[in-house]
This record gives C-alpha cells, structure tokens and sequence, in this order.
C-alpha cells in the first residue's frame, strides 16, 4: 500500500534577485509524490554497467566520503538536497583511484514506471588526483502520461589534475516531475564537462553548481533541450570562479515545440581573487510554435577586475538567410527548418562520443520532430 | 495532486502591482500624515482631485512592501525627508555645510555664482529666470506649452488630469506611492500634432524652491508627429541635506511622434536616486533614452518604454560610473505588447575605488507583438578590484517570431592598450581616462555639446576620485 | 515558345515598405541559350536573381514569371528548384552542423523525390569535385563553414552540376576569384551549358565571360533594363563602362 507524500520546496534561487514580478528569481514547489522502498528495486535499475558503482547502503553523512562532506556547504540549494537525504530510496557512490584514467563510461540508468514511479536518488562521484572517467546517468519513463517523480542530488568532487565528464540524459514524458541538484567542487587543474540532454515533455527543474576553487580548473557545460507538448524545462546553473585562472563555458542550444516553455538562469560569478579567468554563456532556443514561453536571464557577477566574461542569448525564428539558401536547392520549408533546428543543436550532440548514447539521443530527438512535421 | 505556486502565467501589461496585506515597511515617527499632505496641497492652492490623490497615495505607501532585490535601502531616514519636505521647513542651510569637494567641483565645471548656491542645496531660487521666460516665448510661438507643474495644474488642469501617474501609479512600488503623496515641482511639456519643438528644452532653466527637486513630476505629453528633445538634470553635482530624490518621468509619444530624453544626473554622494521614469509610445512613436548617471550614493533607475502601438520604438543609450561609496543600479525595461515593435539598448558601466554597478534589464515580448525585432547589448568595465559591477538581463518571450538578441561583456581595460597610449607620451592615469572617455563616447555623442564637455569634465574627475 | 526557358514580363518589385526595386522587366531566355546581365553597382541585379528564385524580402507589384511554361510568380522557392531553377548565390550562408554531402543528398531526393543511395551518391559527387579540382574531402565539411570566398564559389558549382538543373542564375559567381579558379569555374559553366540547359549569368566584370558562348547580354541600370543586345554590347562596357548606360534607369533606390 502506497502513501501519497508531499513536501514543499525552495529550489532554482538566483544568486542575485531580479524583479519580482518576472517570477524568475527562484521555484516554490508544491510536490506530492507516492512514497517509495527505501533500497531500489531491480527494476528501478535497468543496466548497471560497470563494478565500480557501489550502492549506498545508508544515505547519512557517515557512509560518504570526507571531502564529499565537506562540500556539502557549497551546495547552493540546500532545500532540494535536504529533501532528498530525508527521503531517499536509492543511491550510489563512485571513487575513481588516484591516477585511473579509464575510457569505458560508467553508466547509471534508472526508469520509472508503473511499479515503481518514484525515484528518489544520490549520487556522489569522488575523482581522485590524475584520474579520469566519464559517467553517463540516465533517467527515464517507461511510458507515457505516467504520474511519476524524480528528485536527484549529486555530489561530484573532482581532485587535482582530474578530469570528469558527465553526460546526463532525460527521456521523459508527460506525467513526469523531475528535479534535480548538481554540486560539483574542482581542484587545482581538475575540468569537469557536463552534458545535460533534455528531450521530453515533463517538467524537469536541474540545478547545477560549479565550486572552481582550485587553480586553473575548467568546467564546461552543455545543453541540449527541446521540449514538447505542455513540457517546461527549468535551467539553474551557477558557475563559481574562485580560483586563478579558471575557465568555464555553457553552451545551451534548444528548440520549443507545442506549448512547451522553457526558463534558463545561467551565472558566471567572478569572486574577488579570480585573476585571469574566463567565463562565457551561449544561449540560443529556436520557438516552432506560437504557445511558446522561452525566458532566459544570463547573471554575470563580478568582483574581480583581471577577468573576462561575456554572454550571448538569442531567441527567435530560424535564420532566414539560412532558410532560403536550402529551399532554393529545392528542400522542403518544413524540411528545411528541421536541418536547421538540427544544425543548431549540433555542438551539443558532438560532445557526446559514446555511439550508443547519441543514437538514442537522435531517435528521440527525430521522432518529436517528426511528429510536428519536421 | 501538486500544485505548483508559481507557473508562467500570461504576463499582464498593468500587472504591476506589489500591494499584500504584510506589515507596512516604516513606522513613521515624526509623522508623515493626512495632515502633512493636506498641508502641502493647500499651500500649492491645488484642485480637490489632487489632494485625494495625494491621500490615496499616502495609504497605498504604508502597504506597498520595498522591493526584495536590489540595493540596501536602510540609511533612508524617512523621518527627516518627510520633515524637510514640509513647505514650512527650513531647509537652506549655510554654503558653509556644503561639502568642500563639492564646492570644488562646481569651479572645475565653471558655475556661474548665481547657480552654485543653488545646486549647494543652499540657494532659494536659482535665477535662471530670463533663460526660462526666453526659451517659453520661444516655443510658445510654435504652439508649445512649457511651463512648472504648478502653472500646469493651474491652466490646463484637464490635460493634466487625464495624464498624471497614470503611467506610473502610486501602486506601482514604495517610492511611486511617496512621490504620490509628496510631488512638488517638476515640468510639464505639450507639444501640438506634428510640431518640431526647435530647441532642446531643459528641466534645468526653470528649477526653483519648490522642494528643491526632490519629488519633482516631470509630464511630457507628445501629440501625433510631435517632436521634442528634452534633457533632464545637469553635470554638476547636486547637493541636498534630504538624502533622497523620488522622481517621477512620464512620457506620453504620440503615434509617429519621436521625443529624446536625455539625462545627466549627479546627485551629490550623500543622495538615493530613485527616481522613475517611464515613455507610452503609440503607433510608429519613437522614444530615445540617453542617460548618464554619476552621481548619488545609491542609485535605482530604470527607464521603461512601453511599445504599445504597432511600429513603436525604443532606443536606450546609458552609462554609469559608480565610484567609492556609490552602489548604482541602473538599467531599462522594454515591454513590446504590439506587432513590429522594435527595439534597441545599448549600455555601459564602469566601476571603479569599491563603486559597484549592477545594470539590469527587463524585455518582455507578448504574445501579440509579432514580428518584433530587440537587441540588447551591456558592456561593463572594472578598473580595480575593489569594485564590483553585475549584470542582471532578463528576457520573457511569448511570440514565435519576434527577434531577440541580447550580449554582455565584463572586463577591464586592455593592457595593450594602455600601452599603446603611454608609448605616446600619455601618463598611466591620462591613457586611462581616455579610454574611459572612449567607452562613454556614445552617450557624449547623444548629448548637446555643453553636456558632453561636461560630462567628459565629470569622468575626468570621477577618474581621480576627487568628487566630494 | 515551347523553346522559351524563362520568360519574365513587366516584373516590377518592391521591398515590404514599397520602396521600388525593379521596374517593368522583360527578358526571355530560351532553352540552350546563355544571357547575361550587367550594370552598375546597385542596379538590382543580385535583387533580380533573387526574386526569380522567390526570396521571401521582396514582392513583386505587376508582372510574372513563367518558366517552361509554367507561371511560377507566386510559387515557393522549393518548388521553383524542383521545377529545375537554380540560384548560385554571391555570398553563399555558413551552416555549420550540416555538411555538404548530406545537404546536397537532401536536396537532390527532394527535387528528384527518389531518395538518393548514400554509396552512388558520395562516388558521384567525388568526381564532380574532382573535375572541379576541389577537394574531395571538402564534402564531410560543414557547408561553406571557414570555406575561402574561392572555394565558397566552387560549392556553388559542384551544387549546379550536382542537382543538373535546367537553368541556372549565377549571380557574381567570378568576384574575388583568382585566375585559376575563374578557369575552374568557367569549365564548370560550359559543363553545365547543353542545348536543353539555359544560363543567366549577373556580372558586372566581363572576364568569366570570354570562354563562354554568350546568346544576348542586357544593361540593368537603376531597376529596369535600358539595353539589350547581342555579345557585341560586352566590348562596349570594356571600351566605355557603363556611362553611356547610366541615367537611363527609373526611379529606384541605388541602395
């Protein structure tokens, strides 16, 4: 017998508040969910490639490592994370040796279906010194118009010298409430790539947060999003530059189907100390309906004068240069702007190596364009 | 079944309203009352209308919360401005009291005598009284009416009726629903259909007692295919014992009407500047905001253009320079609620000895402005590390082929170029100011020359930090 | 007039806000033919080639186009390139995330509404490139994406003989080329030209011109045409410029 669960939560704050009657400074959320087995089932796990991916058998602090703890403060959302450690029913713990580097990813899927809709989840990554891996995390819905729910919280320190690349993806249909908490630290010379691929009709809120306290330490993120139906996506990323000579970059690419909408906060905070860094945002979300709600506000922060920062957010129709230049070589307008919205979307899908992966990526991508006559 | 509280609603064009039932933001010592108002409006000799105004206004400020974001509003001393802002008080203080690097920057930028005791907060009147009439007689051959809001709520009540706050409410925040209660001066502008107003009016020509500035109401009405440039304040900085100006710009352009309003604020360091100031444009209007702010200690300032008539347009030039002490929040709101609306913002800031300045902006596309064209671009310069400057953009799109581009860069000025400059014989301070008189230059471009010289005077003394 | 290939008359064209482009054009080229068109510097010609191909800017006030018969004035530009109409442009767009075989491929299979075999396909457009002395590999690069103005051009040509349309409107397609690749593309041109295949080439510079056999040559000066005449009216720009022409055109915007 399942009990139905709520909980009230605080998530996706901007660093810096902006007007308050653009609703764009922060989520208050009304959730209610069905309560769900603490440890997960097998069915909650589709595929578990890899030994290195210990369960968490206990979710409290001491079954974690120091250092992950310890960044437990950097969290800039404390409200999601402290809602997903009362209420977690699954999780799992990763440490890469000092020196690893490996080349087969680690994949972590989890799907939600009837039996069993809620999902509740931790992940904490400890990259030690030299080591390297790319970790690719997966959530779905097994079918549509599920009721179903997720609340992630990862924690990823990434040691000196390492190198992390985490590709997350969400294939998920209407029904679907996922929110989701990233907190990533980075030593000196340490770089993490996050690739976030959102293609789905659900509500989806992800927050991510960039510490780059060590040295020269870089992060990129890139984001692919393209929502359909009555979907919304809800982007918080918030990039820390602390220390010398870091470098960060966020690339979000997307299209707006149906009445889909869509919210990007992106911050680059240049903190007092952060000579020499650099911190670009590249936004860019092609609308192919006129029910479409597309909002964006890019933050740069800056309290240090020896930096660069700059961002550039568009929105709108297709080039309609571009537009014209295939349709005279006789391509169909609909066709025409499928090329292009693909084109657009094309930096993000080549950061994603692993062939299996971005099939998967296409034939979801391809089966909403084409539904919408693309 | 969940709930969300907050959803992306259809964005209501009048939505702005803050009003909820929470405790009221100040407990009012000394007394801003119905008595002070209706003191106030009697001695202005004001139509019935009006006082009740001010009274709605006075009950609508105990309601509306301050706004959450934003800088720290705490060194208002309600008390004291609601004191001074009595007709009866005194508030001419001695030249003596006036701040020494205030008094030297008024002999950098060469104010005659007469005017020094006025911007010094000291003077009663400033006599720029022949200039005035002059430049009244002038325009009032064209048809144009130029004159105080006194006058105006005087002779042509009806038009001023229709108009007053009625782009700006008292609801609208906390320092609308003051100003409601408290205006006092401010000028009022009408331009006939299809007239090119010949001169450059100025607010400062006809500045006098009347609270000195402080809650003054600017209302410019624009007829169709008017044409008028109109520049508020002035170079010089402007000192004042009542530490806050809340202002009130409303702009009505007319279809194809085009108006320039050019601002050069520089309030003296002690000041809050929250001023509002916002442009109706209607059917193939065009409304250009030039602005230069340099002066208060915190500034909030936000030119807003509401495109409501098909074709409108807007065009924001701004830069701010936010030295030691100041925290200058500045930036535009372009609301585009018709089709083929266009618009463009172009703003810069420099900070610089611990100044900091956040520039935010707000453009919003409705759902009926198609084929709607807005580019926004911010650019920030950081002369130390002491400073601070953020950059605060936010875009709402509901149309599916309206045209958004929006860039920002944040930096500081190129060793290269600093180089360059000292290989020619420019000291290090020298090539500096004149890289930072090259990133203002699009605003010195879009003032009257006067304004520009001294506007270039302004950043060379910003540069050495020597403004009281 | 089956022979007729296109046939413009009385074109007049403005841009949304009425200003005048083109004022009252009348040409015909017919099947086999090669006619070129010149002018000064804001004439219309690149407006011309534009609005024959139906670009979405401008309107077209009075007039009509026909092509092999068929009124195309108010078609959609994807149905005029699969009636057999091909436009090479002057300043040909970067779209990066497509490369140039699969948008070509693209391209044919809609023209031809037969999808292209990916193998037959790639060996045929291999060897057009090779006879354009382009870089094969050039194909797997993303179309015209950090191509130099020469090689954009040459993807313009490789475009022309890939999709074997039958008239093709080339628009300034000698400018900034060096003398090599004038030849290459002059080779491409008379490739293309066969008695079925009609050419309307826009210039205003004459050297592309001199190994191509040219039909009829017209003078567009402010939006209309104020001669026409046979390959002798070349020698005459050579010799004079365009002065004589000039002050003949309408009343259009130079700009």
């Amino acid at each position: 017998m399942s009990r139905i669960q709520r909980a009230s939560l605080k998530i996706q704050t901007l660093p810096v508040l902006t007007w308050r009657h653009l609703q764009m400074n922060g989520c208050e959320l009304d959730v209610s969910f069905e309560q769900a087995p603490f440890l997960p089932s097998d069915a909650l796990l589709a595929l578990e490639k890899e030994a290195l991916l210990q369960r968490i058998p206990s979710l409290s602090p001491e079954g974690q490592k120091e250092e992950i703890r310890n960044s437990e403060s950097n969290d800039g959302d404390q409200s999601l994370t402290s809602f997903v450690r009362k209420n977690a029913n699954a999780g799992y713990q990763v440490e890469i040796a000092e020196g690893d580097t490996r080349t087969t990813p680690l994949v972590l899927d989890y799907l939600l279906d009837e039996g069993n809709p809620t999902l509740i989840e931790t992940l904490v990554v400890d990259m030690q010194p030299g080591s390297s891996a790319t970790l690719i995390k997966g959530l779905r819905t097994s079918s549509v118009g599920l009721r179903s729910f997720h609340a992630g919280s990862t924690r990823v320190h990434v040691g000196q010298g390492a190198n992390l690349t985490l590709i997350q993806l969400r294939f998920l249909s209407e029904g679907a409430t996922d929110l989701d908490q990233l907190s990533v630290t980075l030593g000196e010379h340490a770089s993490f790539s996050l690739v976030e691929i959102v293609v789905g009709d659900a509500h989806s809120y992800i927050g991510t947060h960039i510490d780059m306290q060590g040295n020269a330490s870089e992060c990129s993120i890139g984001c692919m999003n393209v929502v359909d139906k009555e979907g919304s996506s809800d982007f918080n990323f918030h990039v820390e530059h602390k220390g010398e000579g870091t470098n960060s970059t966020q690339l979000v690419r997307g299209a707006l189907l149906n009445s889909a909408s869509k919210l990007f906060r992106g911050t680059i905070d240049f903190h007092k100390g952060c000579n020499k860094s650099k911190g670009s945002e590249d936004e860019y979300t092609v609308l192919l309906s006129p029910a479409v709600k597309n909002r964006s506000v890019p933050l740069i922060l800056c309290a240090e004068e020896d930096v660069e920062g700059e961002h550039a957010v568009s929105s709108g129709r297709l080039d309609s240069n571009a537009l014209f230049y295939l349709t005279s070589r006789g391509i169909g307008e609909k066709r025409a702007k499928r090329l292009l919205v693909e084109a657009q979307l094309y930096p993000i899908l080549a950061l994603v190596s692993d062939k299996e992966v971005l099939a998967e990526i296409e034939e979801q991508l391809f089966r909403r364009l084409d539904s919408h006559g693309y | 079944m969940k709930a969300e509280k907050t959803r992306f609603d259809e964005m209501d064009l009048s939505r702005y309203d803050f009003i909820n039932e929470d405790e009221p933001a100040f407990r009012v010592e000394k007394g801003l009352n119905e008595t002070v108002v209706r003191t106030i409006s009697k001695e202005k000799d004001e139509p019935s209308w009006m006082l009740e105004h001010r009274l709605r206004s006075l009950k609508t400020f105990y309601k509306v919360p301050l706004p959450v974001w934003g800088p720290n509003l705490d060194e208002l001393n309600l008390d004291e401005i609601i004191t001074y802002s009595r007709p009866d008080s005194g508030m001419n203080e001695s030249w003596e009291s006036v701040p020494e690097g205030i008094r030297d920057a008024f002999d950098r930028l060469g104010i005659p005598e007469a005017e020094k005791e006025f911007l010094g907060g000291v003077g009663a009147q400033f006599d720029s009284e022949v200039v005035y009439h002059k430049v009244r007689k002038e325009v009032a051959g064209q048809g144009v009416i130029y004159c105080d809001m006194r006058t105006a709520l005087r002779e042509h009540e009806a038009l001023v009726k229709k108009h007053f706050m009625r782009l700006v409410p008292p609801s609208d925040h906390t320092f609308a629903a003051l100003h409601g209660a408290l205006w006092s001066g401010g000028s009022f502008v009408h331009v006939p259909k299809g007239v090119k107003v010949s001169i450059p009016l100025q607010s400062y020509f006809r500045l006098n007692a009347e609270g000195a500035g402080q809650f003054e109401h600017t209302l410019i009405i624009l007829e169709p295919g008017a044409d008028l440039h109109f520049i508020e304040g002035c170079s010089a900085p402007r000192y004042s014992v009542i530490n806050l100006h809340a202002g009130c710009v409303e702009l009505f352009v007319g279809e194809g009407a085009r108006l320039r309003y050019s601002t050069v604020e520089n309030w003296s360091k002690n000041m809050m500047n929250l001023n509002t100031k916002r442009a109706r444009v209607e059917k193939n209007g065009s409304i250009e905001w030039v602005s230069g702010s340099f002066g208060s200690h915190i500034s909030m300032l936000y030119p807003s253009s509401l495109l409501v008539g098909e074709g409108a347009h807007s065009e924001f030039t701004g830069i701010s320079f936010a030295g030691k002490g100041q925290i200058l929040d500045t930036g535009t709101k372009v609301i585009h609620s018709s089709a083929h609306t266009t618009s463009s913002v172009n703003t810069k800031s420099i900070a610089k000895n611990g100044g900091h300045c956040i520039t935010r902006s707000e453009v919003i596309i409705t759902k009926a402005a198609l084929h709607s064209k807005a580019t926004i671009s911010c650019e920030s310069l950081m002369l130390d590390s002491e400073s601070r400057s953020d950059t605060i953009p936010a875009m709402d799109i509901r149309s599916e082929d309206a045209d958004i581009g929006h860039e920002a860069r944040i930096g500081r000025i190129s060793d290269k170029a600093i180089f360059y400059l000292m290989s020619r014989g420019l000291s290090e301070g020298e090539a500096k100011e004149l890289i930072v008189r090259g990133f203002a230059e699009p605003i010195a471009k879009a003032l009257p020359m006067e304004y520009a010289v001294e506007m270039n005077t302004l950043i060379k003394m910003e540069m050495e930090g020597s403004i009281g | 007039m089956q022979s007729d290939l296109l046939q413009i008359n009385a074109l007049t064209v403005t841009l949304e806000d009425q200003t005048p482009l083109l004022n009252g054009i009348d040409l015909t080229v017919k099947k086999g033919e090669v006619h070129v068109l010149m002018g000064p510097n804001g004439a219309g010609k690149s407006t011309l080639g534009n609005v024959l191909m139906g670009h979405p800017d401008y309107r077209v006030r009075a007039g009509s186009i026909r092509f092999d018969g068929q009124d195309v004035t108010l078609l959609s530009t994807e149905k005029r390139a699969k009636l057999g109409m091909f436009f090479s442009f002057q300043n040909p767009e970067e779209v990066s995330g497509i490369t140039l075989e699969n948008f070509l491929r693209t391209a044919k299979s809609s023209i031809t509404g037969i999808e292209e075999n990916v193998f037959i396909f790639n060996l045929k457009l291999k060897k057009i490139m090779e006879s354009l002395h382009m870089d094969p590999l050039y194909a797997y690069r993303h179309l015209n994406v950090g191509f130099s103005g020469g090689e954009k051009k040459k993807s313009e040509i490789v475009q022309l003989l890939a999709l074997d349309p039958r008239l093709a409107i080339l628009d300034e397609t000698d400018s900034g080329l060096d003398v090599d690749a004038v030849r290459i593309v002059s080779q491409g041109i008379r490739q293309f030209h066969t008695p079925e295949n009609s050419l309307l080439i826009i210039t205003h510079n004459t050297k592309i011109l001199e190994s191509i056999p040219v039909d009829r040559v017209h003078i567009l000066v402010k939006g209309s045409i104020v001669a026409s005449g046979d390959v002798s009216l070349i020698k005459t720009i050579e010799e004079e410029g365009f002065a004589p022409f000039v002050g003949m055109g309408g009343e259009v915007d130079e700009s």
